[in-house]
């Protein structure tokens, strides 16, 4: 690497900074690319799977694995491999849309507490934490319990417990950035406060968000596996993997496959979102880039 | 000359008083007048943290001065709400010490530049481009940095940058804070003389806070001197420097490097540090480190007065 580079690590076109990452984290680009297949194979879900996820096949319940199902069968003879890609589109729609809701109204707080302080800060930020104060899961039953176990409220569910942390993680650096010049210049300059906390705030703090939203995405995974476990998932007979799970508990000692592999697929997808958030977070941070 | 900017009696005390926290209070300005006219330069000198940029904010409110009022073109601005102070924002501008921290890492020059004619005028980017680069080529610099971003640019370009960003808006009176402080000295003279132009083509008021005198020397028309968040001199920047009233003025000018070993002898160097304004001594603020301090300045703080209608002087003992 040449000097020039050493001094102004930001000249770097971002193409070229990626593959320079890429290369030095092998682990993290692994992690990217098994998470894109992930997605490919649930967005591609009807063309890839063998079979109807919900037709089923008495004959052939409880079955190992076989050239016919792949990853064998379940109580009612569904074809599990199938399953768990119709499985994955619910999860991760989930997943996904309450991490990036959570991001969103988590930032905003976050922002708005930081940069106006105050009585504005104290009320929002003891707010957030009682939400902290609960254990995530009983948050998130008390949500779908009270409200009802469908989609909208599941993801509703998921954003609420995930939200304080974002709205924590946004805060800290706004304070730090509302001291800095440039905000006292849009200040001078005559900008109104939600023109700053929007557009010279919110970019330079979105690089840290987006790092946490990758491993809380897989959280969020988790969190709808768990609930669908106890019941409280999207109804049957539509799959997710943490119904699939449970439905294996009953034949858990003649048919472990049955639970193991959605088990196996959720480990799957929070591993590759874990290992690009490691990746992304090493790459922010200066202390490790070099 | 009728004033533009006119201060009277400003004071701004930090303080805290919290639920189960000891309280404090800090005074960092403490009745401070001025007055600056159309097409004026006014220095404001003095030690690291004696309120000068306490001052810069609280003339442009970004702080909220405690007492006093801050008179702009006969307009309080103090007594503004919040609508009406962004509007007059877009007469007053400031210049920041950093040019590094001062930009918007994330936005082109263009946008930050754009910016501001969008908020007050309404004026699309595409539409204010010609303006834009009007005023790059003003401060120097060419018409492709608007697409550029900061890091791209060196310290002194920043500023160059910064101020193209203070005056797009044909502001009348500029605040630059330590402008020049961070920048090479080579820099510093070439952004002072781009500021001197612009101030002759537009006919801006500067109020112009540093640290350095020979800065002030030539560039100002008058200076204020502040000690701990007062004013303890000021007046025509000439007179004032020649023949220094108060002792604190003439240690600073002394200060100044001078390259003649042999004028080193008769220097009069301070001692010790600025005092914590939590904690400000009795009497005149100046005496534990005054040489010329008596036993009245450690009981009763001095008031201004003035020698003849240009100069004044807050000094018990003032000099010869």
């Amino acid at each position: 690497m040449t000097t020039v580079d050493t001094i102004n690590p930001e000249k770097r076109s971002t193409g070229e900074q990626l593959l320079r990452l890429a290369r030095k984290n092998k682990l993290s680009t692994f992690g990217l690319i098994m998470f894109l297949v992930i997605v490919l194979a649930a967005i591609f879900a009807p063309l890839i799977a063998p079979h109807d996820p919900l037709e089923q096949n008495i004959l052939a319940r409880l079955q190992d694995r076989s050239p016919e199902y792949i990853l064998g069968t379940d109580t009612f003879g569904r074809d599990t491999f199938s399953r768990i890609l119709y499985g994955l589109r619910i999860s991760l729609l989930i997943g996904l849309t309450s991490t990036v809701l959570a991001m969103i109204l988590g930032c905003a707080l976050g922002i708005i507490a930081g940069y106006r302080g105050g009585w504005i800060d104290s009320v929002i930020m003891r707010c957030m934490d009682m939400l902290l104060a609960f254990p995530t899961l009983i948050t998130g039953l008390f949500i779908v319990a009270v409200l009802g176990a469908n989609f909208v409220n599941i993801v509703l569910a998921i954003t609420v417990t995930i939200l304080p942390k974002f709205a924590r993680v946004a805060r800290a650096p706004t304070i730090a950035l509302k001291e800095r010049e440039f905000v006292e210049a849009a200040r001078a300059l005559g900008f109104s406060d939600l023109r700053i906390m929007a557009l010279h705030i919110a970019p330079n703090i979105v690089g840290e968000v987006v790092v946490l939203a990758s491993l809380w995405a897989a959280y969020a995974i988790r969190i709808e596996a768990y609930l669908s476990f106890i019941g409280l998932g999207v109804a049957p007979p539509t799959p997710t993997l943490g119904t699939m799970i449970r439905d294996g508990f009953e034949h858990i000692l003649d048919a472990p496959f049955v639970s193991i592999y959605p088990g196996f697929a959720v480990l799957l997808v929070v591993l590759s979102l874990n290992l690009v958030g490691d990746g992304l977070r090493d790459a922010i941070d200066p202390k490790l880039r070099d | 000359m009728k004033d533009l900017l006119v201060v009277e009696g400003l004071g701004k005390t930090f303080g805290s008083k919290k639920f189960l926290q000891a309280e404090y209070a800090v005074t960092a300005l403490r009745n401070v007048s001025f007055t600056l006219g159309k097409g004026e330069t006014v220095g404001v000198v003095g030690e690291s943290g004696c309120g000068k940029s306490t001052l810069a904010r609280c003339v442009l409110d970004l702080i909220e001065p405690t007492t006093g009022s801050v008179l702009f073109d006969d307009t309080d601005l103090t007594k503004l709400d919040a609508k009406a102070k962004r509007d007059i924002r877009s007469r007053i501008q400031m210049i920041f010490q950093d040019p590094y921290s001062s930009l918007n890492g994330k936005r082109t020059i263009g946008k930050t530049l754009a910016e501001p004619l969008w908020v007050h005028e309404g004026v699309k980017y595409k539409e204010a481009l010609p303006r834009i680069h009007a005023v790059l080529k003003e401060v120097g610099l060419p018409v492709s940095a608007a697409d550029k971003y900061p890091h791209e640019f060196s310290g002194g370009q920043r500023q160059r940058i910064a101020i193209a960003r203070a005056l797009i808006l044909e502001p009348e009176l500029i605040i630059a804070d330590e402008a020049v402080s961070a920048l090479d000295v080579s820099v510093q003279a070439q952004v002072l003389l781009l500021m001197n132009s612009i101030q002759k083509e537009h006919g801006l008021s500067y109020l112009f806070i540093t640290h350095d005198l020979g800065v002030v020397r030539n560039f100002c028309d008058r200076v204020l001197v502040m000690y701990l968040g007062s004013v303890v001199e000021s007046g025509p920047v000439a007179e004032l420097l020649t023949n220094p009233k108060h002792p604190y003025t003439k240690s600073l000018r002394d200060a100044a490097p001078i390259p003649d070993i042999s004028r080193r002898q008769s220097l009069a160097l301070l001692e010790g540090e600025i005092p914590s304004p939590a904690n400000p001594p009795s009497g005149c603020a100046f005496h534990p480190r005054c040489p010329r301090a008596t036993d009245i300045c450690r009981s009763e703080a001095p008031t201004l007065q003035s020698s003849d209608d240009q100069r004044m002087f807050a000094c018990h003992n003032p000099e010869p």
